[in-house]
C-alpha cells in the first residue's frame, strides 16, 4: 500500500480481499462464472461484500487503493531506445497503436520499469490501459461502500511486473525462460546476461485449474466442491494419476478431472512454446529450462505435466507458505512501481479538488492582498495624518505670520505714500513763533510797525516775512540810523536767513523825521512738524 | 456493460462552476478593490501631496524664518496709519476743523470773527502698481482774527503745529482799526490768516481702513 493508502482492495474474478493496512483482511470467495454478468450489471452485485468488508474494517471514507482484473486490460512491457520523459511518450505511441479503436475509449499509462532492463534497450516500460468505463464503474463502486479510490492498479501490470524482475534477476547467471502462474493471470518471461529478451501476460491463471476440478464435480457429483475446497484440493493433490480418487468426501475420481487439467495444461504449454518462439530459434527451445513460479508453482504435478508437453526441463520453484503472501498480500510490494490509472471520476474529482483549492488559495490570496493592502494604505494615512496634524500649526503660524507681513507691507506703503506725499505737500516750514519773536526782540522802541505779513514761501521760494512801519532815531543810539541799526538786528536774528530792504523813505511822525520802510526778511525753514508715530523707522533713526 | 461515458455536460459543469465562482471571487475582489481599497489609495496620495506640499512648506518656512514678528509689524503700521488719519483727518470732518479752529483761538485769547473756505485742489501720488492716486485735498481757509499781538503769533504758531496737517500760507498782522463804540484797540492787532489745511482723500482713508485687520 502506498503511504496515503490505509486499504487496497483486490477484485479478481474468484476472490474480492479487502485489507487494511494493520495486516487485518476480508476475503470473499466470488464464482468465476459470473465474472462477466458482475461488470456488465455495474458490479453493483458487488456493493453489499465490499461495503460490509469495509464496515468490519473500520475504513469508512479511507483512502483504498484498487487492484483489479477487468475484463478488457491491456499491458505490455515496451523496450525504448530512448530516455526520460521522450521514452515514455515513445511508449505511450507504442501502447496507443495497439489499442482497440476508438483510443479515446481508454485510459492509459506508462512508467519506467525499474529494476527491469529490455535487451537492446536504452529504457523499459511498462504500459497499461484499461477502458474508461471500467475505470469509472470501478470508481463509483468504491464510492458507494464509502471508500476513497485513490489509486488504481491492474492485477495483470503487477503480475507481468513481478516476472520481468524475477526473470531478469534469474537470467544473470544463465538464461532463464519463466512461467509465473497466479490464480487468475499468469505471465511469461524470458531473460539472458544481455537482459530481458520478452515477457508476455496470459490471460489466464491457476484458477482454470480450481475451475476444471469443480466443473468434474458438477458432472460427476452430486454436490459441487466450493472454491475454497477446489482450492484446498489442487494445492495439495495438485495435477493426479490417472486411478487416483481426487476426492474422497465427494469421491471424485481423478480421470473425471484429468481431462480438462490436460486441457488447462495444453493452454499453459502453447503459451510458454508461443513466447519461447518469439525470441529463441527452434533448437534452442528443447535446451532452455523453465522455471514455475508463483502461487502456481505449489500445485505438485504441474511442472512434471508441463514438462512432459514442453519436452523441456520445469523446474518449480514455490515460495513456501511462510514466504508466500496469501491472497491480496502478494500485490503490496510489488505494485509500487506498477503505474496507476485514473478514473475519469477520479480525475474529476482531483480537478474539481484542485480548482477548489486554486480557488480558495486565490480567494484567500485576494483577501490578504486587500487587507495587507488596506491595512498598508490605513498605517501609512495614520502616519501621515499624524505628521500633518504636527506640521499644519506651524504652517498655519507662518501664514498667519505671511499674512501679516504682507497687509503690514501693503498698509505700510499707503501709509507711506500718504506720509511722504504730505510732508512734501507741507514743505520746509518756517518756525513762525520763532520768527515773530525775534521781530518782537529786535523791532526795539523806535520801531513801529504798521503791517507785520508773512508767506509760507512755495517750491524754492524760501518763507518770508515782510515788515512795513517807521524806524525813528533811538536816542540811546547816537547818531546811528535807525534803518540801518534794524536791518543789521534783523541779519543776526537766529530765524532769519537774510534781511532786505525793499523801500524806504524819510517821512514826518508826529513832528519829528523818521523812515517809512518795507523789509523782507527771508526765514530760516525748517522739515514740517509731524507726529512721531506716523514716522517710519527710517525717519525716526 | 452498462455504464456510459460520461457525458460532456456533466464534466464541464464543474468547469463551468469554478469558472462563475471565479468570476465572483474576481468581481468581489474588484468591487471590494473599486469601492475599499482605491478611495482610500487616492486618499492616501492627496494627503501624501498634501505631507510633500506641507514638508517644503515648512522647509521654506524654516529658510525664510527671519524671526520678524508679523503681528507687531502690523500692529506697528496699524498704530501710523491711525496716527497719520487722525492728524491728518478726513475731509468728512469739516466741522471738527472748525471747533478747533474756535478752540485754538479760546487758548490763546483771540477772537476769530471769521472763517471763509477757499479753493481746494487735490494732490496725487503713485500707488503700489503705479498707478496715479488721489492722496490728499489740499483745502483753503481764510480766519480773520483779532487780539494782541502776542496772542494772534501764538494762534498763528497753534494754527501751524496744532490743526494736524496743515500750513500756514500766508499772515498780514495790522493795528486793528479803531472800534464803531469809540472803544480803544490799542495794543490790538487783527491778522487775516490763510490756512491751508491737507486732508485724506477718501480712497487714501479706505485704503489706510483697507489695509487695517
Amino acid at each position: 500500500m502506498g503511504s496515503q493508502d490505509a486499504a487496497q482492495v483486490l477484485l479478481t474474478a474468484s476472490r474480492l480481499v479487502v485489507a487494511a493496512r494493520d495486516g487485518r483482511s476480508v476475503t470473499v470467495d466470488l464464482e468465476p462464472d459470473n465474472w462477466d454478468s458482475l461488470w456488465q450489471n455495474g458490479l453493483s452485485s458487488l456493493d453489499a461484500p465490499l461495503a460490509d468488508a469495509v464496515r468490519a474494517l473500520g475504513l469508512r471514507r479511507a483512502n483504498a487503493r484498487i487492484v483489479f482484473a477487468g475484463p478488457d486490460g491491456i499491458v505490455d512491457i515496451i523496450g525504448s531506445p530512448l530516455r526520460g520523459e521522450t521514452a515514455r511518450s515513445s511508449g505511450e505511441l507504442a501502447l496507443r497503436d495497439i489499442l482497440p479503436q476508438p483510443a479515446s475509449d481508454w485510459t492509459t499509462s506508462v512508467h519506467e520499469l525499474d529494476g527491469v532492463r529490455m535487451a537492446g534497450s536504452a529504457t523499459t516500460l511498462l504500459a497499461v490501459a484499461e477502458r474508461r468505463e471500467t475505470l469509472d464503474m470501478l470508481h463509483a463502486w468504491t464510492v458507494r461502500a464509502g471508500l476513497h479510490a485513490s489509486t488504481f492498479v491492474q492485477a495483470r501490470a503487477v503480475v507481468l511486473a513481478q516476472a520481468a524482475r524475477e526473470a531478469m534477476r534469474r537470467g544473470r547467471t544463465e538464461r532463464t525462460a519463466l512461467l509465473l502462474l497466479d490464480d487468475r493471470f499468469g505471465a511469461v518471461a524470458v531473460a539472458d546476461a544481455s537482459g530481458l529478451l520478452v515477457a508476455r501476460a496470459v490471460e489466464m491463471g491457476y484458477g482454470v485449474l480450481i475451475d476444471a476440478v469443480r466443473s468434474a464435480s458438477r458432472a460427476r457429483c452430486s454436490e459441487i466442491i466450493s472454491m475454497p475446497r477446489a482450492r484446498e484440493l489442487l494445492l495439495s493433490t495438485g495435477i493426479p494419476a490417472w486411478n487416483e480418487v481426487y476426492d474422497e468426501r465427494s469421491s471424485l475420481r481423478a480421470k473425471d478431472v484429468l481431462p480438462l487439467m490436460q486441457s488447462c495444461l495444453q493452454k499453459f504449454f502453447v503459451e510458454v512454446r508461443q513466447t519461447l518462439r518469439f525470441v529463441l530459434p527452434e533448437s534452442e527451445i528443447a535446451r532452455t529450462s523453465v522455471t514455475l513460479v508463483g502461487d502456481g508453482a505449489r500445485i505438485p504435478g504441474l511442472a512434471a505435466g508441463l514438462e512432459a508437453l514442453l519436452e523441456a526441463p520445469v523446474n518449480p520453484d514455490a515460495p513456501t507458505q511462510a514466504e508466500a503472501p496469501a491472497g491480496e498480500l502478494q500485490y503490496r510490494e510489488a505494485v509500487r512501481s506498477v503505474p496507476r490509472l485514473m478514473p475519469t471520476g477520479v480525475l474529476r474529482e482531483r480537478q474539481a479538488r484542485r480548482r477548489s483549492l486554486a480557488l480558495r488559495a486565490g480567494a484567500t490570496l485576494a483577501a490578504m492582498l486587500l487587507a495587507v493592502e488596506t491595512s498598508t494604505l490605513l498605517l501609512e494615512r495614520i502616519r501621515i495624518e499624524s505628521q500633518l496634524d504636527r506640521a499644519m500649526p506651524v504652517i498655519e503660524a507662518h501664514a498667519a505670520q505671511q499674512s501679516s507681513v504682507r497687509r503690514a507691507a501693503e498698509l505700510g506703503f499707503a501709509v507711506d505714500t500718504a506720509r511722504v506725499t504730505v510732508i512734501e505737500t507741507l514743505g520746509d516750514r518756517p518756525f513762525w513763533l520763532a520768527a515773530l519773536g525775534d521781530i518782537s526782540r529786535v523791532a526795539g522802541s523806535n520801531v513801529r510797525l504798521s503791517d507785520l505779513s508773512g508767506a509760507g514761501g512755495r517750491g524754492l521760494e524760501p518763507p518770508t516775512l515782510t515788515l512795513t512801519g517807521l524806524a525813528s532815531a533811538d536816542p540811546s543810539e547816537g547818531e546811528v540810523d535807525p534803518l540801518a541799526a534794524l536791518m543789521q538786528r534783523l541779519a543776526a536774528a537766529p530765524s532769519v536767513a537774510r534781511a532786505e530792504l525793499k523801500s524806504s523813505r524819510v517821512v514826518s511822525d508826529q513832528g519829528q523825521e523818521a523812515m517809512e520802510f518795507v523789509i523782507v526778511a527771508r526765514l530760516h525753514a525748517v522739515p514740517p512738524s509731524v507726529p512721531g508715530g506716523m514716522l517710519a523707522q527710517e525717519d525716526m533713526r | 456493460m452498462t455504464t456510459s461515458h460520461p457525458s460532456p455536460t456533466r464534466t464541464q459543469t464543474p468547469v463551468r462552476r469554478s469558472l462563475m465562482q471565479s468570476i465572483v471571487l474576481g468581481g468581489v475582489a474588484s468591487l471590494v478593490w473599486i469601492l475599499g481599497v482605491a478611495p482610500l489609495a487616492r486618499e492616501v496620495d492627496r494627503k501624501r501631496a498634501s505631507l510633500a506640499s506641507a514638508s517644503a512648506e515648512l522647509e521654506t518656512v524654516s529658510e525664510l524664518s527671519t524671526g520678524v514678528d508679523g503681528d507687531a509689524l502690523l500692529a506697528g503700521v496699524t498704530q501710523r496709519a491711525a496716527t497719520l488719519k487722525q492728524w491728518s483727518g478726513s475731509t468728512e470732518e469739516q466741522a471738527l476743523f472748525y471747533e478747533r479752529v474756535r478752540a485754538l483761538s479760546a487758548q490763546n485769547n483771540v477772537r476769530v470773527a471769521r472763517i471763509e473756505p477757499r479753493g481746494s485742489n487735490t494732490v496725487f501720488s503713485t500707488d503700489a502698481q503705479g498707478r496715479s492716486l488721489a492722496v490728499l485735498e489740499r483745502r483753503g481757509f481764510g480766519l480773520e482774527v483779532t487780539g494782541s499781538f502776542e496772542g494772534v503769533v501764538r494762534f498763528i504758531e497753534a494754527c501751524e503745529r496744532e490743526l494736524g496737517a496743515g500750513v500756514i500760507e500766508a499772515f498780514s498782522i495790522s493795528p486793528a482799526p479803531a472800534r464803531n463804540d469809540g472803544g480803544s484797540e490799542a495794543d490790538r492787532v487783527i491778522a487775516m490768516v490763510e490756512v491751508t489745511r491737507l486732508q485724506l482723500t477718501t480712497a487714501m482713508s479706505s485704503a489706510l481702513e483697507g489695509a487695517t485687520p
